[in-house]
């Protein structure tokens, strides 16, 4: 399966500092990815080296087969791209906005615009300026799968939008995905939102991609463990793949990547009264994850997915 | 039928749904030979990556709980899976020692727990010997 | 689709067209004995074109709009985020950029003809100057507007151009009043005139294509 989107060792600075940092990206065709950062992370800057509208320091991307820098019309005429803020001309009426864009695309569904743009109650003589920011950002989506693109790439779609709003867009999306062959690639802070809708997920931190696995993967990978102790509270370094540790009073909290045999010798080395495993919904493991110190992270790709097969093949 | 999904919990998604369905066809919610909703509904429903549905539908098929009739849908199977006799007894043994070490620390009686336990067995369908009909 | 972009762009300056003539439609009233404001303008007793101020004026409503234009079309896309919206179209960006310069030049240059041609029609009736209207008086004011086309490249140039407002971000445009006041007050030569105004308006330009393809926006 050929991959929508590559990128090699893509990188961006910005004053000293590294906002993208030796990017690997590999988006496979027919997938939906999410990507997750704190903000600053790189996530915004990323995109827009995708889009060709930031021109990256070294390294490079290919959308579609097709260097980023260069992209021809008729590439772009396979792609969508909803910048952050859902960016329009204010003064157009969402009429005006309609008849602009389709004069673009050879192909254009209007019976899925107007559905979209039916189903959410809009007025069409209303200018683009005066309408809320949910109602914009279902404007932008209809105009976006219009022209029926094979690549959809989101930068923080639900930004500012309210819980009700959000559901709206996730439901419209998800109507998207249903067809099959079409790549996602959004970026987003709402890891709710994320974990239903992306079938992968990469997360990065500070410039570097230190995630890139399935989602499920991740989430299964990451443990809480609190280890009570009667006495004095050990050091964790000697802990393979630990995320962060932090002492609780007596006891001793660590955050581990794929809890195996070896992690719960290193464990049971330090000699606890009791160790508690506990798992993380998507929310608190991406917190856990990105909230550590940086040097130190373990980094989560393919490695880790041959980990967990042999793991399966153990058990079966 | 209705499900849910919860992404703040602790279980991941496709797992809430597998359980979900687990437990609507033990309490005998979801008959055997009833059909389940197709992947694209219940993915607009739920607000999930159909790829998410696909997945719980075809591991439930693996269990064989559910089973896929091509071009007709997904159903619940008419026999449900079987284990060894001793792997069902020792899972049994798993899971009571939990309830039971819960209910302890809960501050319960033994005759409390019993009395609970003759309560809500019959809000479910049992099918092996010497079922109690509901 | 360029039919789009064009009348995108032409409904995008409509503002600053229409503050533009309310200014040139007071001053060539006052110009012609019927001050509108009380102060400003006046003098009918000047001869139209020759001694008059009509070129001052002109200069700076002319100069003005394309100043204003020129920024708008480059820099206010970048505020509101709607090149993230606009360069995604599936059209050459030298295009896209190439329609909002010729939509400019050719709104500051028609401006310009309209206002010299409304005031000579005015001049030209009988009865409203001591002096018999000849074309060539109109002359200073078709080279000055001609070399008003660099104020706007300029200008274009200052908002495409990634850099400090507070900083070096203006000097093409200021660069480019200073090149068209020297060509007003020192040039007697019309050919000299359309030499540096074509010099000028051509380096902008390169200027402002070797931005547009290479800066991050």
């Amino acid at each position: 399966m050929t991959d929508a989107i590559i990128t090699e060792r893509l990188t961006k600075h910005y004053g000293g500092r590294r906002v993208v940092d030796s990017l690997d990206l590999r988006i496979p065709q027919g997938s939906v990815y999410g990507l997750l950062g704190r903000n600053g992370a790189g996530k915004s800057t990323t995109i827009k080296m995708l889009m060709g509208m930031v021109r990256p320091d070294s390294g490079r991307a290919m959308l579609l087969g097709e260097d980023a820098e260069t992209l021809s019309g008729a590439t772009r005429a396979r792609i969508a791209y909803l910048a952050e803020g859902h960016p329009l001309y204010g003064w157009m009426s969402i009429d005006e906005a309609v008849k602009f864009t389709r004069s673009f695309y050879p192909r254009w569904n209007d019976a899925l615009l107007d559905q979209i743009l039916d189903h959410f109650e809009l007025r069409r003589k209303q200018k683009y300026r005066r309408l809320s920011k949910g109602q914009q950002a279902q404007v932008s989506l209809a105009l976006a799968v219009a022209p029926d693109p094979e690549l959809l790439v989101l930068d923080d779609p639900t930004l500012g939008l309210d819980t009700v709003v959000r559901r709206d867009f996730l439901e419209s999306l998800i109507q998207i995905i249903q067809r099959q062959g079409r790549t996602i690639l959004f970026s987003s802070h709402i890891l709710g939102d994320v974990e239903r809708v992306a079938d992968r997920i990469g997360i990065m931190v500070n410039g570097v991609l230190r995630v890139d696995c399935r989602t499920e993967t991740f989430r299964e990978s990451i443990r809480k463990l609190v280890l009570d102790f009667a006495g004095n509270v050990p050091d964790a370094v000697s802990i393979p793949r630990l995320v962060s540790s932090r002492q609780v009073r007596s006891s001793l909290e660590l955050v581990v990547v794929g809890y195996d045999d070896v992690q719960r010798e290193a464990v049971e080395a330090l000699a606890p009264l009791s160790i508690e495993v506990l798992e993380l919904n998507l929310e608190d493991a991406f917190i856990e994850y990105t909230r550590g110190p940086r040097r130190s992270l373990p980094l989560f790709a393919t490695e880790l997915e041959n980990v967990e097969s042999a793991r399966d093949q153990g058990a079966a | 039928m209705e499900f849910q999904v919860d992404p703040t919990t602790r279980a991941p998604i496709y797992r809430q749904l597998m359980d979900q369905i687990r437990e609507a066809v033990a309490r005998g919610r979801l008959k055997a030979g009833a059909r389940l909703p197709s992947v694209r509904v219940l993915s607009r429903e739920l607000v999930v990556n159909p790829n998410t549905i696909a997945r719980v539908y075809s591991e439930l098929e693996r269990e064989g709980v559910l089973n896929t009739r091509p071009g007709l849908g997904v159903f619940v199977a008419e026999t449900q899976p079987e284990l060894s006799a001793a792997a069902r007894r020792q899972r049994l043994s798993e899971i009571l020692d939990a309830f039971l070490t819960d209910a302890v620390h809960l501050g319960f009686s033994s005759d409390e727990v019993l009395a609970a336990l003759s309560k809500r067995i019959r809000g479910f369908q049992f099918t092996g010997a010497g079922s109690k009909d509901a | 689709m360029w039919k789009a972009l064009v009348i995108k762009e032409l409904r995008e300056s409509a503002g600053i067209v229409a503050l533009a003539a309310l200014a040139a439609v007071i001053m060539v009233t006052g110009m012609a004995g019927l001050p509108l404001l009380p102060f400003g303008v006046t003098g009918s007793d000047d001869f139209p074109f020759v001694s008059d101020t009509f070129l001052f004026y002109m200069g700076v409503v002319v100069g003005l709009l394309a100043v204003a234009l020129g920024l708008k079309q480059s820099a206010w896309e970048t505020g509101s985020g709607t090149y993230y919206f606009l360069l995604h179209r599936p059209v050459d960006r030298v295009t896209i950029f190439a329609i909002k310069v010729i939509i400019g030049i050719t709104i500051v240059l028609g401006f310009g003809v309209a206002m010299i041609l409304f005031y000579a029609a005015w001049a030209a009736a009988p009865g409203h100057s001591g002096v018999p209207f000849l074309w060539s008086m109109t002359f200073p004011s078709w080279r000055l507007l001609a070399s008003l086309s660099i104020v706007y490249v300029g200008a274009f140039f200052s908002g495409i151009r990634p850099a400090r407002w507070y900083g070096s971000r203006l000097g093409p445009v200021i660069a480019a009043g200073f090149v068209v006041a020297a060509l007003a007050l020192t040039s007697p030569w019309g050919w000299l005139t359309v030499a540096v105004t074509i010099l000028f308006v051509a380096i902008n330009l390169a200027a402002i294509f070797l931005y547009v393809n290479s800066r991050d926006y």
